[in-house]
């Protein structure tokens, strides 16, 4: 370790911080009154942002638990299943004593595995949980601009949550067309069982949940305009902020095209409109339906549903810029290039959501405007993964848990981002659409990556979170297990997909074609097992961690650069006691003038400049 | 949301380049930014909806035409074609000027002033809601449009009808009423029975052949009482906050606070949104 | 990056351009449902019928084709993909009920078949079944028994069948959407298409679901147009001198009177044709009943009848002084009346032709 300047910060921030007259209007911290207003109806940002995250790991479990039965069901099909008949009752059934999942409960899992994944998990419990904790923390604000309102955001996501998994228990189950709840499937109970009550429910559910975004996505771009403290520019903000900034507002243009697409779905189901039916006929009757068009569900989906990958994948990114930059003790290389690829995603996000419709029978020229541009995103992830690179090459790498995780994150972006180059080419797209392939590539891209980061950041700020550290052999072990896991999961995939076999296909029995891989499916299977039994573990030393972990010691254990790490080791609401902490220079002053790290509150010397 | 107070983020002005950090870069404060930041969101709601509408009405041919629609005016008096619409939006735009000089009064710390012209501002919501609901009763009682059935069609060819209005064949010598191409038709009920003329087509490659009226397409129905009703929801929600605040501004209590009558301009923010909203709203199923 | 980009588009519109209007191509017709497909073949005419999604009947008309549609009476249901090598094929993709995915896993074949918008897919199958078992002969992945369990059966390699599936969620039975695609030479092709019956031919035809029951397809009238020239023909033709009693068939009269039926037109406007071509001949029309019912009325029917199809050929402009008409009641039965297929044989109109003569 080079030299640790030690700085003074609490007569820095007390001699120079910023006045914000808080100890005006707050003797005391009213907030502390009683149990149900501190830790249930909080309107403390640090205890949302702890509760989005308990709730995401809950859903989390229930999400990858889903994702072990239907894998059991694909690498196993000889082998029965009636154990787990308690569990799921009438849904496993039973045959010459062999138990099989019903094939429409096997959808409902798929779907709802999807479902709660990426809404629930990634973006609630991602993006919900470290905006929450780290955009008034690294800016140097009190709190969010509207604390009820962001307490609202949670309740919204809680109800969602409550709904959603009411849907799981009612007797026709729940929602089994997929997680892009596709009309005329979605829209016809006719069609499918689960799109009768549980498609209803799984429409509210969604509609509360877009209501919770909107609530925070509000509140976040608000907090990072308004709420800076003295001296944080745009360009002094951690990268953190940036991504969680550019999610938010992705989060707040896309999700409303969504609900407009539930409302009218709604409306198909309810009131006998037509606007994504035609020329139906189902179940021995034709129905009156005549005009409509699923294409357009699938645009106004889609609208939504590109954004939505980025709005998982940006807090990710976000997080991973700053362990690397903390734990490599180098400021992040090409800050501003970092800042603009942020945007440049953000902003091409919007306009490439039809390379997911290439072969939904479009007209296929406007797929040629949607290849470009897809391809073009690939410029700005370039130049972040280049730049991570960079960032850790020779640096004073330190190779604890957090790290770990932001290194894997860079590899499980890099493997997934090279397959979404091939995806993204509609001619090869013909071959790769709808099969294992594309499961492959945003599993590893969005899903694994993501959740990767989200590693990264609970072993990084845990301590900021709890006052105590998690277990680091625990945390390596769990790291250890989920890399190479979910490489053994993936990577066969993508052999399968380039085969050709097809996503949600219950079983491949009839199929010739599909039908050579018994081997692998076993492999992907017990693989998944075991990644999912090591997060068990990290579950389990959570858990353990916030009553028995190590115990902080000094308020910046990792020798960070940004405020969250000036505030007390157990903040209350309101963070700072006394002033808030002025900011003179960038969050990403590692290794500068023989200092091992200056923090962004410490005065700049003469004659320096921001090196940005 | 008198509780979004609680943590109060006073931040004063100072001096030197307004990013950075420490003051409003839009000297703004959070609660009107929040305005913006929702009714940019809800932009994006409606604008889905349109394009929804759109997508929908150029993939058919024979769309209703508005004037014909839409040329009924209260008293049994048809053939009025977009006046009582006019009288709706002129309405909705008065109440917006009128907003203006609400809010106008709010800076002013005028209560008697914000009051009175909310109270007209309501006035304007509430006509607007209720020229609304007397459309909608028209097209559903009367004219027996619904969600599903839509019984406004155009013609694609010229022709000439071979029965009367009730669907009974012409009085001998009677003249028979003729149609241009792309004119639209109302499909009525007799007796509780659709009546779908027949008529003979004197133009086009089907010259001489015999048809019947045909409904029009379903998304006409379903797209007006959707985006309509969907405005027409933003519409007495806002009217449900003005009340309130305009009873909170008489009542006094944004005397006393510190920002005074912000309240107003956010509500009034969202009142020109909806206004706003409901120029495209007339633009895409009146003038289009 | 630049190259993939553009080599990429590049065929990408390759492989998505429809066929040109004159371009020589098989159009077969796929229809998703839950949960299967079905194929329909445009028979020999080459064009596929029109369809009303209203139209369908469970077993009667599973795709809700329109029997008015003359292209329609052609148009067969196949249990399998049957198609030549090396020729084009255009596949237009619909689904009844809820998205489908064509998809030809072998053939790098994929479309949505969305209902209401039908797509296409155009494609061009350049290995036969036959050569790819023969490709897989030697494929070590290829060996063994296709059912382990029956000791008889093929080896895998010669069990080896391309397949059609579908690839967009559609329901709880989307992993079971199997049909089996053969590739054969073009011989094999139209053997097999000699073999195909038109479902309307087969199923529909003068059934209570026939629309056109009862009436004459536009096949029926060409046949009976070629078998009516050729006796006129051979009748003028033929040396004998005699006159020449040739029937007039498939005309019709309403039960017991003397109104035409509809489908009388066509003969009696082929009559009409024949004496326009040949100016110096004229006829005379006879009348004949069965034995049914009073002799006397039948003989009043007859006559009447006889001088109906008379004033029809003058209101064509033929000249009345060529024609002349009788009738013969039920006393010339060409068969027996004892029979119902005898009885429908002797009601019947004649003409007599007289060569170069007048009356």
């Amino acid at each position: 370790m080079a030299e640790v300047l030690e700085y003074n910060e609490d007569v820095l921030i007390k001699e120079q911080g910023y006045d914000d007259h808080f100890h005006d209007h707050h003797h005391g911290d009213k907030f502390r009154s009683g149990f149900i207003s501190h830790y249930i109806f909080s309107m403390d940002h640090k205890i949302i942002a702890k509760q989005f995250l308990i709730t995401g790991m809950i859903w989390a479990i229930i999400g990858a638990a889903m994702s072990i039965v239907f894998r059991m069901q694909l690498g196993f099909p000889e082998d029965s299943m009636t154990w787990i008949k308690p569990l799921l009752g009438k849904w496993i059934v039973v045959e010459n004593g062999i138990g099989t999942l019903a094939p429409e409960f096997y959808y409902a899992l798929v779907t709802m595995h999807g479902t709660i994944l990426v809404f629930f998990v990634l973006t609630a419990g991602l993006s919900g949980t470290f905006s929450n904790l780290l955009i008034p923390l690294q800016l140097g604000a009190r709190d969010m601009a509207s604390p009820f309102m962001n307490m609202l955001s949670y309740w919204f996501f809680f109800m969602a949550g409550i709904v959603m998994f009411y849907s799981l228990f009612i007797s026709t189950g729940p929602f089994a067309g997929g997680w892009t709840a596709y009309p005329p499937l979605s829209a016809l109970p006719q069609a499918s069982q689960g799109s009768g009550a549980g498609m209803t429910l799984w429409l509210v559910s969604l509609t509360l949940f877009v209501v919770s975004v909107l609530l925070g996505g509000i509140n976040y771009i608000t907090t990072v305009l308004n709420l800076r403290t003295k001296g944080m520019s745009l360009w002094r903000m951690p990268l953190t902020i940036w991504a969680f900034f550019v999610t938010a507002i992705l989060g707040l243009l896309s999700f409303p095209v969504l609900v407009s697409g539930f409302l009218m779905l709604m409306c198909d189901r309810g009131l006998g409109t037509s606007f994504f039916l035609s020329e139906i006929f189902v179940n021995g009757e034709a129905l009156p339906n005549v005009g409509g068009s699923p294409i357009l569900y699938q645009h106004l989906f889609w609208f939504l549903g590109h954004p939505e990958v980025y709005i998982i994948i940006l807090p990710a990114m976000g997080l991973v810029s700053e362990v690397l930059s903390v734990h490599a003790r180098k400021p992040i290389f090409g800050y501003k290039a970092m800042v603009y690829s942020i945007l440049a995603i953000g902003f091409l996000s919007f306009i490439v959501w039809a390379h997911h419709m290439f072969m939904s029978g479009v007209n296929p020229m406007i797929s040629n405007f949607f290849v470009v541009f897809t391809l073009i995103i690939a410029v700005p992830s370039a130049v972040k993964v280049f730049n991570w690179i960079t960032t850790l090459y020779g640096g004073n790498i330190r190779l604890n848990t957090p790290m770990l995780f932001a290194i894997g994150f860079v590899s499980m972006f890099i493997s997934g981002g090279l397959t979404g180059i091939f995806l993204g080419n509609s001619a090869i797209d013909i071959q790769m659409h709808d099969t294992y392939f594309v499961v492959a590539h945003f599993h590893i891209v969005m899903g694994v990556a993501a959740f990767f980061g989200m590693f990264a950041g609970i072993y990084h700020w845990f301590p900021k979170m709890y006052g105590r550290f998690m277990n680091e052999t625990l945390g390596k072990i769990h790291f250890w297990f989920t890399i190479v896991g979910a490489y053994a999961i993936f990577w066969p995939m993508h052999y399968i997909g380039m085969a050709g076999v097809p996503r949600r296909y219950y079983s491949f029995d009839s199929f010739d074609a599909f039908n050579d891989f018994a081997l692998m499916n076993k492999f992907i299977t017990i693989a998944a097992i075991i990644v999912f039994a090591v997060q068990i573990l990290f579950v389990i030393n959570f858990f353990y961690s916030i009553w028995y972990g190590k115990k902080m010691k000094t308020k910046n254990p990792w020798g960070a650069t940004t405020l969250e790490w000036t505030t007390d080791i157990k903040p209350g609401h309101g963070n700072w006691e006394g002033n808030l902490p002025t900011v003179h220079r960038w969050a990403y002053d590692y290794g500068k003038d023989g200092h091992d790290f200056i923090p962004q509150y410490v005065p700049a010397q003469e004659g320096e400049k921001d090196v940005h | 949301m008198a509780t979004d107070t609680a943590l109060d983020h006073d931040i004063e002005v100072q001096s030197g380049d307004a990013w950075d950090g420490g003051k409003k870069p839009f000297k703004a404060s959070y609660g009107k930014l929040m305005m913006w930041y929702f009714l940019l969101s809800d932009a994006f709601t409606f604008s889905g909806f349109l394009i929804a509408y759109g997508a929908l009405r150029i993939s058919s041919p024979t769309w209703p035409v508005p004037d014909f629609v839409f040329q009924t005016f209260p008293g049994g008096i048809t053939g009025w074609p977009l006046i009582f619409v006019t009288v709706m939006s002129f309405l909705l735009i008065v109440s917006s000027v009128t907003m203006v000089r609400a809010v106008q009064e709010g800076a002013r710390e005028n209560r008697k002033g914000v009051v009175f012209w909310m109270i007209l501002t309501i006035i304007g919501g509430l006509g607007f809601l209720g020229c609304q609901a007397w459309e909608w009763t028209n097209l559903i009682g009367h004219e027996h449009m619904s969600v599903t059935t839509n019984p406004f069609g155009t013609h694609v060819e010229s022709g000439v009808y071979l029965e009367d209005a009730n669907g009974d064949a012409y009085a001998a010598g009677a003249t028979k009423e003729t149609f241009e191409a792309g004119e639209s038709y109302l499909i009525h009920k007799h007796n509780g029975d659709w009546v779908q003329r027949e008529y003979q087509v004197t133009s086009g490659t089907d010259e001489g052949t015999r048809m019947n009226q045909e409904f029009g397409p379903k998304a006409f129905g379903a797209l007006f009482f959707f985006i309509t009703g969907f405005h027409g929801f933003h519409v007495f929600s806002g009217v449900v906050f003005l009340i309130i605040i305009m009873l909170n501004a008489a009542s006094g209590v944004y005397v006393e606070r510190k920002n005074g009558y912000e309240m107003v301009e956010k509500i009034g923010l969202y009142w020109h949104f909806v206004d706003l909203v409901w120029v495209f709203v007339f633009l895409v199923f009146y003038l289009l | 990056m630049t190259f993939l980009v553009v080599k990429g588009l590049v065929v990408w519109n390759e492989v998505m351009a429809d066929v040109g209007i004159d371009e020589e191509v098989i159009e077969i017709e796929a229809t998703g449902y839950q949960f299967a497909w079905d194929i329909r073949y445009p028979g020999p005419d080459n064009r596929l019928g029109e369809k009303d999604y209203t139209l369908i009947q469970l077993g009667i008309n599973p795709l809700g084709q329109n029997w008015e549609d003359p292209q329609n009476h052609d148009d067969f249901i196949a249990d399998q993909i049957y198609l030549p090598v090396g020729r084009k094929v255009r596949v237009r993709i619909t689904a009844k009920d809820v998205l489908h995915n064509f998809y030809l896993p072998h053939f790098r074949v994929k479309m949505d078949a969305v209902p209401g918008l039908p797509s296409y897919f155009v494609f061009t199958p350049t290995v036969t079944t036959e050569d790819f078992r023969a490709r897989l002969r030697d494929n070590a992945n290829w060996q063994g028994l296709s059912d382990p369990e029956d000791p008889e059966s093929l080896q895998k390699w010669e069990a080896f069948d391309y397949e059609l599936a579908c690839a967009e969620l559609c329901g709880k039975g989307h992993y079971s959407m199997r049909k089996i695609v053969k590739i054969v030479s073009e011989d094999e092709y139209n053997a097999w298409l000699e073999q195909q019956n038109s479902y309307y031919m087969s199923q529909i035809r003068n059934t209570d679901n026939d629309p056109l029951k009862g009436q004459f397809l536009e096949s029926d009238i060409k046949v009976n147009e070629k078998k009516f020239f050729e006796e006129f023909d051979n009748a003028m033709s033929s040396a004998d001198t005699d006159d020449i009693v040739l029937p007039l068939r498939n005309i019709n009269f309403e039960t017991g009177s003397a109104n035409l039926t509809n489908n009388s037109q066509y003969e009696l406007n082929n009559l009409v044709t024949a004496l326009t071509k040949y100016k110096d001949v004229s006829i005379e029309l006879n009348g004949h009943t069965d034995n049914v019912g009073d002799s006397g009325v039948n003989q009043q029917l007859s006559e009447s009848r006889a001088s109906t199809v008379l004033n029809y050929l003058i209101d064509r402009g033929v000249s009345s002084s060529r024609l002349s008409s009788r009738g013969y009641g039920d006393r010339m039965p060409l068969e027996t009346n004892d029979t119902e297929e005898g009885r429908m044989k002797n009601k019947r109109i004649e003409f007599k032709i007289f060569k170069k003569q007048t009356i």
